[in-house]
């Protein structure tokens, strides 16, 4: 039995950890390209898991086409919010965070206003499998191949694309890349819409495995700043910065503390990371 | 970033400030109980206001969590009330003592591994100590003793609270403004500008910062203190949340960071708002903040105070 629940654990943690990657990437993305620390990402987040229930409930469309719907309309309100508010004060590290901290606080308030702060999931209903005594629903092993392959695409659309290679190199040095013919201003909304995006994805693939309220952005951003700290930026590295954070919260709350104290293990993680990583050294 | 003014005795700052302390003095002598009230809640807001602009308002070390020491304060006063059971003027004194010793030696504590951060590091790892002790305190159950809410006895009425409060907020403005003139607030400031170029004109940058962290950690501990003789009631949500820490950020980013007027306009601003806001929409009163913040953050940085600066010709 315990070799079983060991195996569980560690299962869950694998796909917990494959979405806190996906989650990780985007916020990466807007760190490294902008330079900013975009605390509205997990207000996209749980914007992107309320337009899936409150689309899927009024349009009755295929449940694709609601994905992509709500997607379409967290990218556009991404990037409307890098136009009207971030573009301001895109050049000050600290007003950017305390702007997008205004930001999530729209965002996720307006949604508590509107829906409540009841919990709320959308079961997808796919039944479950059972391998060697692990039962496994096929809901989280679809959302753990979503977030795989949307890592794997966001990686070659960073190195294959002409847009990915302006983004990286805006990342890298934004003068010379502008003496190169990129507008920074056009990458810094598109990798701000893109990180909206990701969040998005993440929201999505969230709400059909779990239970989300509104009051759960904040948790979400310091979950991605973990990935984003532990990885420096690189995508490989935060997969598994991701599956070791997925890793770490499944066991130590199985077999070392109650269940109640599982948020405590990303902040620890993010305390000690910080406090010895990034020592003297500005981010 | 703009240069801060240093004021000297004649600044209008201070003496805005002084007609202020002036009117809160006498509001419960003209104005009836909601009045009363409503200064009672905009002198804790202006505490906590100048315990965050001391540390962060200064230094531009922008800290989300000093919630934490909010929370502490508070759970000094029902270490004192409800577990020692002491009788008011002696609770109140042991409470604030107890808060400030517990505050301060945290802070120092901390101030070791969190003061070598800077910027973005800084500001993330201070929102998750917070959190951290959100968690600590929600499952060790040492504020709520396993109840849904913490409950003290009412030991002191309306006028007793105004007046204890009114004599905290003046200490703690008077301690912000003098050592704003001190060396410390000069040296905080010049850490705020450049901290390279301050650290090389032979600042101890360390020591310094870690003093107005220590000293802006017992002030929010103080008024932490104080709101349980208010509300004589506290969950761990409403004394460690992130409400809590943001409210003195948004408070002094309103009425102007790092200015000796600031925060009372902020917290003027923060009271009437969210109570208005908060009785008419229920969670609409931080959409309201957040897009003020941004508003503020965008078209005039140092807030009220520095728009008040740019039309009557302040000496820049």
């Amino acid at each position: 039995m315990a070799y079983e629940a060991l195996l569980t654990s560690l299962l869950y943690g694998f796909i917990e950890g494959s979405l806190y990657a996906l989650l990780g990437v985007g916020l990466a993305l807007a760190l490294g390209v902008m330079k900013i620390v975009n605390l509205a990402h997990g207000a996209f987040a749980v914007l992107g898991a309320y337009l899936l229930i409150s689309l899927s409930a009024s349009l009755h469309l295929p449940l694709f086409i609601t994905f992509l719907l709500s997607m379409a309309l967290v990218g556009v309100i991404g990037l409307g919010a890098y136009i009207i508010v971030v573009d301001k004060v895109v050049v000050h590290e600290l007003s950017t965070l305390v702007t997008t901290y205004g930001l999530e606080l729209i965002i996720a308030n307006l949604i508590l206003s509107i829906y409540g702060g009841a919990t709320l999931t959308y079961s997808l209903g796919l039944g479950t499998l059972s391998i060697g005594g692990v039962v496994v629903g096929f809901d989280r092993l679809l959302v753990t191949s979503i977030a795989l392959a949307s890592i794997l695409s966001l990686h070659l659309f960073l190195k294959k694309t002409y847009l990915g290679r302006a983004m990286r190199a805006v990342a890298d040095d934004i003068e010379a890349a502008g003496l190169m013919g990129i507008n920074p201003k056009k990458i810094y909304a598109m990798s701000y819409a893109i990180c909206a995006l990701l969040g998005c994805l993440f929201g999505l693939s969230f709400v059909t495995t779990h239970y989300v309220n509104p009051m759960i952005s904040g948790l979400l951003n310091l979950k991605a700043f973990v990935v984003t700290v532990l990885s420096g930026g690189n995508l490989v590295l935060a997969l598994i910065a991701g599956i070791t954070l997925g890793l770490c919260e499944t066991t130590i709350t199985s077999f070392v503390l109650p269940t109640a104290y599982q948020n405590i293990v990303p902040f620890t993680i993010l305390l000690i990371a910080l406090t010895i990583l990034k020592r003297k050294r500005r981010l | 970033m703009k240069a801060i003014k240093i004021p000297h005795h004649k600044d209008p700052e201070i003496a805005i400030s002084y007609a202020f302390f002036a009117i809160l003095l006498l509001l419960p002598l003209f104005g009836g109980r909601w009045i009363s009230n409503a200064g009672l809640y905009l002198m804790l807001y202006s505490i906590m206001g100048y315990s965050w602009n001391i540390f962060s308002g200064l230094t531009n070390i922008v800290s989300f969590g000093h919630a934490v020491y909010f929370g502490l304060g508070a759970y000094a006063t029902f270490i004192t009330v409800r577990d020692l059971g002491l009788v008011f003027p002696f609770s109140a004194i042991l409470s604030t003592a107890l808060a400030s010793a517990m505050c301060g030696a945290i802070a120092y504590i901390v101030s070791y591994p969190f003061l070598g951060l800077r910027g973005l590091s800084f500001a993330i790892c201070t929102l998750a100590f917070a959190e951290f002790m959100a968690i600590l305190f929600t499952n060790t159950q040492l504020v709520e003793r396993g109840r849904e809410v913490a409950f003290i006895p009412a030991q002191t009425d309306l006028l007793t609270n105004y007046y204890m409060l009114f004599v905290l907020l003046f200490l703690i403005w008077t301690v912000f403004w003098k050592s704003r003139n001190s060396k410390l607030g000069l040296a905080l400031i010049a850490i705020g500008e450049n901290e390279d170029a301050a650290s090389s004109l032979g600042i101890d940058v360390f020591s310094f910062i870690r003093k107005a962290y220590v000293i802006s950690a017992i002030c929010m501990g103080i008024a932490g203190a104080c709101l349980p003789y208010i509300v004589l009631s506290a969950t761990v949500e409403t004394l460690f949340g992130v409400e809590r820490s943001l409210m003195p950020l948004v408070i002094c980013i309103i009425g102007g960071r790092g200015s000796i007027l600031g925060p009372l306009l902020g917290a003027i601003i923060m009271h009437f708002l969210a109570e208005y806001l908060r009785a008419t929409f229920t969670y609409l009163h931080w959409v309201f903040l957040g897009a003020i913040v941004i508003a503020v953050h965008i078209f005039e940085p140092l807030g009220i105070v520095g728009y008040l600066r740019r039309m009557f010709g302040g000496t820049r």
